[in-house]
């Protein structure tokens, strides 16, 4: 059954108002929507709004369903596109609209960054990272900036951001391995 | 650097899902990468470091509250009408589905009977293999082995009533206040609006486990309301017996497929694997039954959870058929 559950006969299920296949459905892919809407928002309520808005969208509108291909990529293709509406109509960023970018990659300590509730410790790895890849994963991190975004203010490929975030997140674990369990 | 360690999941693909960036293409990669549970541990060695680095826990997602929030809007909802689209039901996915499983359910034992309201139920039993199926209401009951309910075909208009003679089942039912559901067991009766729990029968003992929300139980002398995490037995002739927090989880993994273990001597997490999977676990040393595990598994094939568990404690699989036999040194 979670073989065929994303496929034409669910659509077609779905379409004439069959709310069991509706809820297969709904069961088979909730959970990964929501972490999937979650690493974009950041918020786990939002997260959650946001995908069931679009399942109760997909069910209001289920007799207009043209879906080509898997009804799989339909749901994370919209789940992606509802974040994005979502970011833009928050303007999550703007709260860090003042933060100078001159002051990352200097040596000063900048608490400000930081969530007021973590871990000393955790401030002071990051702080140590080495110089690019610190830079970098402030501003992945803690500014929410996409990687095209950073790639274009740092005059850097995207390959370079992955790998420095990825060096990042290897350098805490090892560091703080007391820490974060 | 990072090392591709996985032919398709690289340490940077993952990373850039942690950060947001994946396009849908490659979350839904990921997604299904993560059902194998032998991808967790790479993915959670990124992804705690990403939590903690800005001091947020892992997010928890509640997927039957945000089934009755969004259920209850879809019950209001246009249903089909008419002749037609009543005949394109036949061969829509629900009716495949209560056909598999009400008719291609070998073990399955399909019975008429006429009790007093003239409603005619149906009965299912369960001999080996457990079973679920979803009532006309959405409501969804799993049977576990050897167990026995009979349930109409089409619920009355002013209530929901099924009994339940014998065994054990877990039951997941969808709101509705104007129609109550009802389980009448051989001791007891369990009345609730809509909620999660387990019910095992035995001809003078009826046990209720609550997994969510709120249930009543009554009989002709005697009632009480259990809720959430409360664990209620009920003996012929006897008051009723309320334990707080008696609940262990695993007691209907057999329908969540779902299994919590936390420090638990492995003795025990065998009772657990035995009763969710149809299989024999055996040991052959009394020292393995010693070891502890603490562990989560969702969805994961009995296989797949006992080597992981090997592989922890650094024992040995040897498999046959549908008995399991570990073997190694055990802990003292």
């Amino acid at each position: 059954m979670t073989e065929s559950i994303d496929g034409e006969d669910t659509i077609l299920a779905i379409r004439d108002g069959d709310s069991v296949a509706f809820r297969q459905l709904f069961n088979a892919y909730y959970d990964g929507l929501c972490h999937y809407a979650f690493t974009i928002l950041r918020e786990a309520d939002e997260a959650e709004d946001v995908v069931q808005a679009m399942f109760m969208k997909l069910w209001e509108r289920r007799k207009d369903l043209e879906i080509k291909g898997a009804l799989k990529s339909y749901l994370f293709r919209a789940v992606y596109n509802q974040c994005l509406n979502h970011i833009e109509h928050k303007a999550v960023k703007k709260r860090y609209h003042d933060y100078n970018l001159a002051n990352i990659s200097g040596n000063v300590q900048h608490p400000d960054i930081f969530p007021n509730e973590l871990d000393d410790n955790i401030k002071k790895v990051v702080n140590s990272l080495p110089q690019q890849c610190r830079t970098i994963f402030i501003m992945s991190r803690y500014e929410e900036l996409q990687y095209a975004e950073i790639a274009d203010k740092l005059n850097i490929s995207v390959n370079t951001i992955q790998n420095q975030i990825c060096k990042a997140l290897k350098i805490l674990r090892e560091e703080l391995k007391e820490i974060i369990v | 650097m990072c090392m591709n360690s996985n032919k398709e999941i690289t340490d940077e693909l993952i990373v850039k899902y942690l950060s947001g960036d994946a396009s849908p293409e490659e979350a839904m990669e990921i997604v299904d990468w993560l059902r194998e549970p032998s991808s967790k541990v790479r993915f959670e060695y990124f992804e705690k470091s990403w939590n903690a680095s800005a001091a947020k826990a892992k997010p928890k997602f509640n997927e039957q509250k945000a089934w009755s929030k969004i259920g209850s809007r879809i019950e209001t909802g246009k249903r089909p009408q008419g002749n037609q689209v009543q005949l394109s039901w036949w061969a829509t996915k629900s009716f495949k589905i209560a056909a598999s499983l009400l008719l291609v359910a070998v073990s399955a034992i399909l019975v008429k009977l006429n009790l007093p309201d003239n409603t005619k139920y149906t009965v299912l039993t369960t001999q080996s293999e457990t079973k679920s199926v979803i009532l006309t209401d959405q409501s969804e009951i799993t049977l576990f082995r050897f167990s026995s309910i009979e349930y109409p075909a089409e619920f009355s208009k002013k209530n929901r009533e099924i009994i339940f003679s014998k065994g054990e089942a877990f039951f997941q039912i969808t709101h509705d206040h104007e129609k109550p559901f009802v389980i009448h067991t051989p001791t007891v009766s369990v009345r609730v609006i809509g909620t999660e729990f387990n019910v095992a029968v035995t001809r003078n003992q009826t046990e209720v486990s609550v997994k969510e929300g709120k249930v009543l139980v009554y009989n002709a002398s005697d009632s009480t309301y259990l809720t959430g995490g409360l664990n209620g037995v009920f003996n012929q002739g006897k008051k009723i017996n309320v334990v707080d927090n008696a609940i262990d989880n695993n007691v209907w993994s057999y329908a969540t497929h779902k299994l919590t273990f936390k420090n638990t001597p492995l003795k025990s997490v065998i009772k657990d694997l035995e009763k969710a999977f149809s299989c024999t676990i055996s040991a052959t040393n009394e020292d393995i039954g010693k070891c502890k595990l603490t562990a989560t598994f969702e969805n994961d094939s009995v296989d797949k959870i006992i080597t992981l568990i090997a592989e922890t404690l650094s024992l040995r699989v040897k498999r046959n058929g549908e008995v399991y036999i570990l073997e190694g040194e055990g802990c003292p």
